[in-house]
């Protein structure tokens, strides 16, 4: 690898890598509120809407990313302008939200049905049960996914540069254009994907960490009340 | 677009670009495949170095974006087709994957199968091959149908650098037959189609052939 | 009963087996005669399963003798020996992805080349003799564990084993599947197989034992024949646990 390479075109490299952190970030908060409340209803499951919901997730997870991005860009774009980082954005929402929303329904559906049942006899309505008890506790059961999704999105941008949006990975082709030297460019891509992906899992085994010393303390505790029981 | 174009778009479509699609799909899984069970298996056996090696081969495939690999590997290899190139990414990404669903799948074999064998004196390969493996592939099957899934999604990449399949067939017609939407759209079926027979055979596999053999 | 003249199968000589720090078996010994039925008691943790597991191969030992009818047992030859010694595990083990059928076909076809048809007639005899005809094409989620463990030992048996081991064969089962693989044992018993038996199931013990072992902290305690084990034991730990086990 030549570092001359990456230091010459340091600019260009930097100005992805901010786009990259930048669509990483948008999309990740709007995927993740998306695939909740998608998750939501398709685990309530209301009539219509539910069969669209249901729908929508499985039509948005079964079909390429690649081929979601030029549809709506050279598609949809054609009757209405928008611009390209937006069309990113919703592609990477609507794509990876249709993940996420398969996720938190899991999640949901593995809680307790008890659970819904005190909230509601308690005089909750639907929707303050689904915000004040069940998405809370499966949010703990989905963390984990979650933030693999992350790193999933993450990579997912690197599509954006088919829609012309100078992320890194168009910044690491165009110096590999002009610089001939493959291996320091698409190298130096990889790496600082790698990079961000070992951070997120990195966070996600410090959460893991944190919740299984918390796991571990509250067996402890029931653990002694056995004992003190017995 | 009148029904004519259509029909001269849509046959484009499947006479010359899907050809390649399923051959992309074809190749890559076969490779996939293999690697996934061979370097799986390899993998639950836990051989020092030999294991940190493949951890690493794992990391990276799943770190890196595949379009960045795919990219790299049509700039740094002077030779061979863009057919190849394509095969030689998505095979070795998803074969990672399919490595780490094939290990998990040997840790959730019973020690006792395995000690079984040994004591009415089964081969080693043998037990693998008739008793551990198939018993593995039974259980891995939701989620390597998932990640075939994720394969026959992923093979559409091979479009950007140029490969003849459906999708890069499609966006050739786009100067002559400006219908982007519609055209797209097509695509989009195409592949939520062979995507959808593949989760629907997976269900299915795992309702019939799973569930009469190891039970839920 | 004279065991002078009748020969030796196993014979265990100042066996070591450690996990880590902790030691299992300690510098034990033990001769186990043809015909002979000898089962292994004691509290758990004591080193039954662990020698049964170490006469087979599954454990390797730190240091003493395993003799096999006069060869010593070593990782090079247990191959071959194992096709001689069969093994009936607490938690069955069938082969999960095979029918009954093949679960007693695969070993004697593959390993001992034996033809298939001939086997086919033995299993299903030895399958109606222990009282499941009608499985030899149940897969093994399809049994109940009475069921599974008279198939798991019709799968030792159709290795035509010199010797039986059997690790809590009736642990893992439900009270009223206990008798039907006990049933099954007995039979063997009375055929004059040798066999070595981890249980828990005093009454039966009594009733099948040639010789009794009581194991304890990774010791041999008492070996008496059955009928003084429940006679006028000295050892004040055996008369803990017997009075413990049988009152229970």
């Amino acid at each position: 690898m030549n570092f001359g390479v990456i230091i010459k075109y340091w600019p260009r490299l930097w100005s992805g890598l901010q786009l990259t952190l930048l669509y990483s970030a948008i999309a990740i908060v709007l995927a993740i509120v998306w695939g909740v409340l998608i998750g939501a209803i398709s685990y309530r499951k209301p009539p219509v809407i539910g069969q669209i919901t249901r729908a929508y997730v499985c039509f948005f997870r079964e079909t390429p990313l690649l081929v979601q991005l030029y549809f709506l860009f050279y598609g949809v774009s054609r009757y209405i302008s928008v611009p390209a980082g937006f069309i990113g954005v919703l592609a990477l929402v609507l794509n990876d939200g249709a993940f996420i929303a398969e996720i938190v329904r899991g999640g949901l559906q593995s809680l307790d049905p008890g659970q819904r049942e005190a909230a509601l006899s308690l005089g909750f309505n639907e929707f303050q049960t689904m915000i004040y008890f069940l998405i809370p506790q499966a949010w703990k059961k989905v963390l984990d996914s979650l933030i693999n999704m992350m790193s999933i999105i993450i990579k997912d941008t690197s599509m954006l540069m088919w829609i012309t949006i100078c992320e890194l990975n168009y910044q690491c082709n165009q110096v590999n254009i002009y610089s001939f030297d493959p291996i320091s460019a698409y190298m130096f891509g990889a790496a600082v994907y790698l990079a961000l992906f070992l951070i997120v899992q990195g966070v996600r085994r410090l959460i893991k960490v944190r919740s299984n010393r918390i796991d571990k303390r509250l067996n402890m505790k029931t653990n002694k009340e056995e004992v003190l029981n017995v | 677009m009148t029904w004519e174009e259509r029909f001269l778009v849509l046959k484009t479509m499947f006479v010359q670009g899907m050809p390649m699609t399923l051959k992309l799909i074809g190749a890559s899984l076969l490779f996939a495949l293999l690697i996934g069970i061979v370097l799986g298996t390899v993998r639950s056996m836990k051989i020092p170095v030999v294991d940190q090696i493949l951890g690493a081969y794992a990391l990276i495939c799943r770190g890196i974006p595949t379009i960045i690999i795919l990219l790299f590997f049509y700039a740094y290899f002077t030779r061979g087709t863009q057919f190849w190139i394509s095969v030689l990414a998505i095979s070795m990404v998803e074969g990672a994957y399919m490595m780490e669903i094939v290990k998990g799948g040997y840790l959730s074999v019973d020690k006792g199968q395995w000690e079984a064998a040994d004591s009415v004196g089964l081969p080693r390969l043998y037990t693998i091959t008739r008793i551990v493996l198939p018993q593995v592939m039974l259980v891995i099957v939701p989620a390597l149908m998932g990640q075939i899934v994720m394969l026959v999604k992923g093979t559409c990449v091979a479009a950007t650098i140029g490969c003849m399949d459906v999708l890069r067939r499609a966006q050739l017609l786009l100067p002559k037959y400006s219908y982007p939407l519609e055209i797209y759209a097509y695509i989009l079926v195409i592949f939520f189609v062979m995507c959808h027979f593949l989760t629907w055979l997976g269900k299915k596999l795992e309702r019939t052939v799973v569930k009469r053999i190891i039970g839920d | 009963m004279e065991n002078n003249d009748r020969e030796i199968v196993v014979s265990l000589q100042n066996v070591v087996k450690k996990f880590g720090h902790l030691t299992v078996l300690d510098d034990m010994s033990l001769d186990v005669y043809e015909h002979e039925t000898v089962v292994l008691c004691g509290p758990s943790g004591g080193g039954k399963s662990t020698l049964l597991r170490t006469i087979n191969g599954l454990e390797r030992i730190n240091s003493g003798k395993i003799i096999y009818r006069g060869t010593e047992v070593t990782h090079r030859n247990i191959h071959s020996i194992r096709k001689h010694i069969g093994m009936v595990f607490q938690s069955f083990n069938l082969f999960s992805n095979l029918s009954v059928k093949d679960n007693l076909l695969i070993a004697p076809c593959k390993t001992l080349g034996k033809d298939k048809k001939e086997m086919l007639k033995k299993a299903s005899d030895y399958l109606e003799l222990f009282g499941v005809a009608d499985k030899m094409d149940a897969y093994p989620h399809q049994l109940s564990g009475g069921q599974k463990q008279r198939i798991a030992i019709v799968r030792s048996l159709m290795m035509e084993p010199d010797l039986m081991l059997f690790d809590e064969p009736t642990s893992a089962l439900d009270p009223e599947m206990i008798k039907e693989v006990l049933d099954a044992i007995r039979r063997l018993s009375q055929q004059g197989m040798t066999m070595i038996i981890v249980t828990h199931e005093m009454g039966f013990a009594r009733e099948v034992a040639s010789r009794i072992c009581f194991l304890e902290s990774a010791k041999i305690r008492v070996d008496t024949d059955t009928k003084s084990f429940f006679g006028d034991t000295q050892d004040e730990r055996l008369q803990q646990f017997l009075s413990v086990i049988l009152h229970h």
